[in-house]
């Protein structure tokens, strides 16, 4: 692993046919920190997620995880995407979809083990949801399906989590609870956070990179706040419209 | 009522119900939370011009399909997924293609025209013996690739992105559904035809799943769904002497509508009464 960067990135342009919806980005992840990814709607964010994952390949520029090349070090990411990646109404349990996080590929007649299950049984209980796990995954709130996510990525025993807009459509409880759990993870394993919300990426991560298109920033947090108002080409507080109370920590 | 059970022809019409059934419990069931449909229906209907190349060639229409619809539902999946065109452009283009392929293909084979309307809306009662062995094979195909990969189906089906990082070859999955989705319109092409193909793929899977969310479990019951409007579409036919296939269709829909309005009614009586015993 060169210079302790588990996830590492050299001047990577990617993005979806001719436009490159990242340009020239340097990263350096370290090992057991949690970084915070913040930027607009459209600035890359997604991107930069799908080039750690192996999603799409860069157009320029190198990108190395755990040393490999993204592809190869699938296994060891744990991935909590969006919730509106699936859908909701699937015949699902919460339980199943945990299990689906130890799915191994090539095998014929494939089926989960009973260390499959307390993997999955453990994780569910790690996010406190054994209590729903028959529940088929409409029938749970969006904090609730959150933890569902979050435990079927860390079925899969990642060295690395990886969390698009965790918080988006959570309840404040679950983002207490969320954000204690990624404090405890952190200890363990190294995070990736991508989000809006200014205010809990203040309070959480360890490093910041803020990114619209170009990397404006990647370090500390003080800095990065300071440096918001230039990534997003306008006053920060736009981006926090949602959450209009949380104005005041953006612009500390 | 019994009697008729005696007739040969009978006989094949349930056996090849049954055979359907079966398959369209297991892939109707993809079909519908996959939400794909739309794409099943097209391979259905480009499924005709595979009809037509069979009658050109001077083979068997339904072994000549086989190969035409698998590679038909092949192209279909590599247009939505690797082109600009809009996924239901392209799927409408397809469709219409198809179809018209088979009619083109058809008109200019020598010789005398073939009964059309058998392959568009089914013929139940003329289903020979080796068609009922061509659609046991198949429904063997089915089952025996679902089963090999049932957990990878399962997990491409509810969150592609997130099967790809695991490291499956979500685009390939579904490749292969689309290909077991072509091996299932076959089966029913005798049955009740390419046009209301779509039905069986879709309806007992969409009464099914207002009951179950186990998927395995909406399997089985779209099978036994699909078997019993089936085979009451196929009574109700036999005894008023109308299209069976269109009949089937008719009896299906409506159970479904049936169905899913006794569901609702049932119910808000039972949200009434909790309502009634908290207040």
């Amino acid at each position: 692993m060169e210079n302790k960067c588990v996830v590492s990135m050299e001047g990577v342009y990617a993005g979806y046919g001719q436009e490159n919806a990242v340009e020239d980005v340097d990263i350096c992840v370290s090992d057991r920190k949690l970084l915070g990814i913040i930027g607009p709607n459209g600035g890359g964010k997604t991107t930069l997620l799908k080039v750690i994952l192996g999603l799409i390949e860069p157009t320029k520029g190198k990108v190395s995880v755990f040393g490999e090349a993204p592809k190869k070090s699938r296994g060891l990411i744990g991935y909590v995407p969006q919730q509106n990646t699936f859908d909701r109404n699937f015949p699902i349990s919460a339980f199943e979809t945990v299990l689906t996080g130890r799915l191994k590929h090539g095998r014929l007649f494939f089926s989960y083990g009973k260390e499959d299950r307390d993997a999955a049984l453990q994780a569910l209980g790690e996010v406190k949801m054994l209590g729903h796990k028959d529940r088929q995954i409409g029938e749970l709130s969006g904090g609730q399906l959150q933890r569902v996510l979050i435990a079927r990525a860390l079925c899969t025993k990642p060295r690395m989590l990886l969390l698009d807009e965790p918080t988006s459509s959570v309840d404040p409880e679950t983002q207490v609870f969320f954000y204690s759990l990624i404090g405890k993870l952190k200890k363990k394993i190294s995070i990736i956070l991508v989000t809006h919300d200014v205010g809990a990426v203040s309070s959480h991560v360890d490093e910041l990179a803020c990114i619209n298109r170009r990397l404006f920033h990647h370090g500390g947090i003080e800095e990065g706040l300071n440096k918001l108002d230039e990534a997003y080409g306008c006053p920060v507080r736009l981006l926090t419209h949602h959450r209009p109370h949380k104005k005041a920590v953006a612009n500390d | 009522m019994i009697e008729i059970l005696k007739y040969q022809f009978v006989q094949n019409a349930i056996y090849s119900l049954l055979l359907a059934s079966l398959a369209c419990g297991i892939v109707g069931s993809f079909v519908v939370v996959k939400r794909i449909s739309y794409i099943a229906g097209g391979i259905a209907h480009i499924s005709f011009g595979g009809i037509g190349l069979g009658y050109f060639l001077g083979m068997d229409p339904i072994l000549v399909t086989i190969p035409f619809s698998a590679g038909s539902a092949v192209g279909i999946g590599l247009l939505n997924r690797f082109t600009r065109l809009g996924e239901d452009i392209a799927i409408g283009i397809l469709w219409a293609m198809g179809m018209a392929a088979g009619v083109l293909l058809i008109y200019l084979t020598p010789g005398y025209a073939p009964d059309l309307f058998g392959y568009l809306f089914g013929n139940v009662l003329a289903v020979p013996p080796s068609d009922l062995w061509v659609m046991f094979a198949l429904d063997f195909a089915i089952i025996l690739s679902v089963a090999a990969f049932f957990e990878y189906f399962k997990s491409v089906s509810f969150d592609e992105t997130f099967a790809n990082v695991r490291g499956i070859n979500a685009t390939a999955f579904y490749l292969f559904l689309l290909v077991l989705v072509a091996l299932s319109v076959i089966l029913l092409i005798k049955t009740i035809g390419v046009i209301l193909v779509i039905a069986y793929l879709t309806i007992p899977a969409a009464i099914g799943r207002q009951f179950t969310h186990s998927l395995t479990r909406l399997m089985a019951l779209s099978a036994a769904i699909g078997a019993l409007f089936g085979l009451a579409g196929f009574a109700v036919s036999y005894f008023f002497d109308l299209p069976t296939g269109a009949t089937i269709v008719i009896v299906m829909g409506a159970g479904f509508v049936a169905i899913s309005a006794l569901r609702r009614f049932a119910m808000r009586v039972a949200t009434a009464k909790t309502d009634q015993e908290a207040g």
